[in-house]
């Protein structure tokens, strides 16, 4: 059976001799991490969750917490913050 | 908009090269969708171990790079705070990095992502990546390219 597929990026390395080497990645959907394929590093797995590439240390974790949704709960967790140091007046940021 | 940053320093084995965050006041999301590594050192054999780790603090000292708009229509300044050659790095770590690339001083490395792949940052304040040389077998200026699209 095939494993997980690039997604679309790539790397590249160019040698001073003038020698080329091009690598398909693709970037872990729970943690963001880069997965270089052909490179000799573990090339991850697939959530069948949320049907997105992931890394091999997330894949061995087991759970499925998309990138996007730590991303949203962190800005939500920050809004809240900022909102209730504001009516405390201690906000230290201005009103961002 | 979409914007460029190079940071530069003399290779470090615990110091970041550079870092690139969002504003401490009104920040806003950031994706890093391209990056360029390598040296611009006289070429020699030296083992480089390049790595992007996440930053979630800003650095101390080290010089704040120009952060260029790519499109010079784009009249809006840019709000992302950028920062190379630390001599302390942002808080983060350097246990979980987001890349391992090893390579040779003589090579260049090059990663584009995919669209909707990029490395992305949270809207909150001083969220960001760095770019480091764990492993420096020289002791020679390097050099990180940073491509980034600030939402």
């Amino acid at each position: 059976m095939a494993g997980p597929r690039p997604d679309g990026g790539y790397a590249i390395v160019t040698r001073d001799d003038g020698h080329v080497r091009e690598y398909k990645t693709a970037t872990c959907s729970h943690c963001s991490k880069i997965i270089i394929f052909g490179a000799g590093q573990d090339e991850g797995g697939f959530c069948m969750r949320c049907m997105k590439l992931i890394c091999g240390p997330c894949a061995d974790a087991g759970r499925c917490v998309p990138f996007e949704e730590k991303l949203a709960r962190e800005e939500a967790l920050d809004i809240r913050r900022r909102q209730l140091s504001k009516v405390l007046g201690l906000d230290e940021r201005g009103s961002s | 908009m979409r914007v460029g940053v190079t940071t530069q320093r003399t290779a470090s084995a615990t110091l970041d090269v550079g870092s690139v965050l969002t504003a401490a006041a009104s920040p806003r999301r950031y994706k890093l969708y391209e990056l360029e590594l390598g040296s611009e050192a006289t070429p020699a054999d030296n083992a480089f171990l390049w790595q992007v780790f996440r930053r979630t603090g800003t650095a101390t000292g080290g010089t704040a790079p120009t952060i260029t708009n790519l499109d010079q229509d784009d009249t809006i300044a840019s709000t992302l705070v950028a920062n190379q050659a630390p001599t302390v790095n942002g808080a983060g770590g350097s246990t979980a990095p987001l890349l391992s690339v090893p390579l040779n001083q003589r090579a260049t490395f090059r990663w584009v992502a995919a669209p909707g792949s990029e490395l992305v940052t949270n809207a909150t304040a001083s969220q960001g990546y760095a770019t480091a040389t764990p492993t420096a077998g020289g002791l020679v200026a390097v050099t990180s390219g940073w491509l980034i699209d600030e939402q």
